[in-house]
């Protein structure tokens, strides 16, 4: 075994980059590899930001998304609050896909999962509480559900929906271009966009 | 061993490493199996609209099998109950009665008929009938078809059928007259004749017909705590989906 001939150093790296998704034994040793040649400022700053990422990094007061303050990039944005529009979606990488189109304006609420009756996710272990009081504050006039078309999904939508009927404010959930299972993480840009902007008053 | 095709009800599915995905489901032959659905995050053609948790669902599994493990080559979408998915109280009847299924360790032949009861609920709750009278008499129907037959029609202990307030023992899943029922091993549940006779017709009919039956609120409520306790008792563990139940559907229903 050549793994055997590694010095101890070089296996720890190994070890730990093998965990990652998606990254083997193989894969992992030629990261690995690849660091020890890459010149040594490169290695400093990924370790720094690799400790950085774990110590800074917190969650948004307001939209439970990734932050390194108080508040995220985009709460903290005047531009983005002037929209009066919240954005719902499961987790931060649903988030980010929709971020990464750039195509919306407002800000965004992190729910922290999905209602799944079979796996005993009630309502009180999503963040609605936070969404309510972010509405009894009055930072938006719209709230858009952006959730999975699978059956959790669809379960947050209707319950969500029948919550907020009483309060001043427009609820609509994305259009389900999506086929049913899909996952917005995984989704084209095409039919993201179009299941962002065809949107359903529920 | 060639690949065979089974009829399926999803009970959950989840994601498994970069590609694929896990899913147990229910099936007539061998009642819960779990099986690893390879790329099926990817390849949509194979596993169109079927890995969805209470869908009716053909699967194709692979003869080997890795000990419990199955290996779903595809899946075709046969019902994926729409209505139930829309509505919460719907919905939550749906996974308490799928999930008690999956629990029954039955015996080979019973599995046959405790998918059939499953999917007779679903169709019947896609199709209207109330949950809330439809889930106590279909969790009764599916505690005899899983070989937890309680003994609902006389006291247990003296013989008599009851003419007045009884009492349900929930370690021994029987009833017993009131004055039996003194010094008897609890925990005891106090039932009146009403709530009695109810849960005696749900007991005892054959699946078809439990639609006919009417579990006003109050009665509703005993009878799913009678449930709810006898199987806390005998599982050791509560159903997942009990919380939902309470906390969202039994509110809307
Ligand atoms: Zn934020
Ligand atoms: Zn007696």
């Amino acid at each position: 075994m050549a793994k055997a001939a590694y010095p101890e150093a070089l296996r720890r790296v190994i070890a730990a980059l093998a965990k990652w998704p998606g990254v083997g034994e193989k894969t992992a040793a030629r990261l690995a590899l690849y660091l020890l040649r890459a010149p040594q400022e490169e290695v400093r700053e990924l370790a720094q930001a690799l400790v950085e990422l774990k110590d800074k990094m917190q969650l948004c007061r307001l939209c439970f998304a990734f932050a390194d303050q108080e508040l995220c990039p985009l709460c903290a944005d005047p531009r983005r609050r002037q929209a009066e529009q919240i954005l719902v979606v499961a987790d931060p990488g649903d988030l980010l896909a929709i971020e990464r189109l750039g195509w919306y304006q407002g800000l965004y609420h992190v729910l922290g999962g999905l209602l799944s009756p079979l796996e005993g996710v009630t309502p009180d272990h999503l963040r609605l509480k936070e969404l309510r009081q972010r509405l009894a504050a009055g930072e938006a006039r719209e709230v858009i559900l952006a959730l999975n078309p699978t059956m959790e999904g669809e379960a947050t939508t209707t319950y969500i929906s029948q919550e907020l009927k009483p309060l001043p404010v427009r609820v609509s959930r994305i259009a389900y271009g999506l086929p049913m299972g899909g996952d917005i993480k995984y989704a084209d840009r095409q039919t993201l966009k179009e299941a962002l902007s065809h949107r359903v008053e529920t | 061993m060639n690949s065979w095709r089974t009829p399926a009800i999803v009970l959950k599915v989840q994601d498994y490493g970069e590609a694929d995905r896990l899913v147990t489901f229910l099936t007539p032959a061998r009642g819960r199996l779990t099986g690893m659905a390879k790329h099926a995050r990817k390849s949509r053609r194979r596993f169109a609209h079927c890995l969805e948790p209470l869908s009716r669902v053909e699967f194709f599994l692979s003869g080997r099998n890795a000990g419990n493990l199955e290996f779903i080559e595809k899946g075709e979408s046969v019902e994926v109950f729409q209505e139930v998915r829309r509505n919460l109280p719907r919905l939550g009847a749906a996974a308490l009665l799928a999930e008690l299924a999956g629990e029954l360790a039955a015996p080979p032949d019973a599995t046959v008929q405790i998918f059939a009861t499953v999917e007779l609920a679903l169709r019947r709750l896609e199709g209207g009938d109330p949950p809330g009278s439809l889930l106590p008499a279909f969790l009764l129907h599916l505690l005899k078809l899983g070989g937890y037959g309680l003994h609902l029609d006389n006291c247990l202990n003296c013989g008599q059928v009851p003419t007045e307030g009884l009492y349900f023992s929930v370690p021994r899943g029987v009833i017993l007259c009131a004055p039996c029922s003194q010094g008897a091993l609890g925990p005891l549940l106090p039932l009146t004749l009403g709530e009695w006779k109810l849960l005696q017709q749900a007991a005892s009919w054959p699946a078809n017909k439990l639609s006919v039956l009417r579990f006003p609120g109050q009665q509703r409520d005993k009878s799913l705590r009678l449930v709810k306790l006898f199987l806390r008792h005998h599982l050791g563990h509560d159903l997942k989906s009990w919380a939902f139940w309470e906390k969202v559907a039994a509110t809307r229903e």
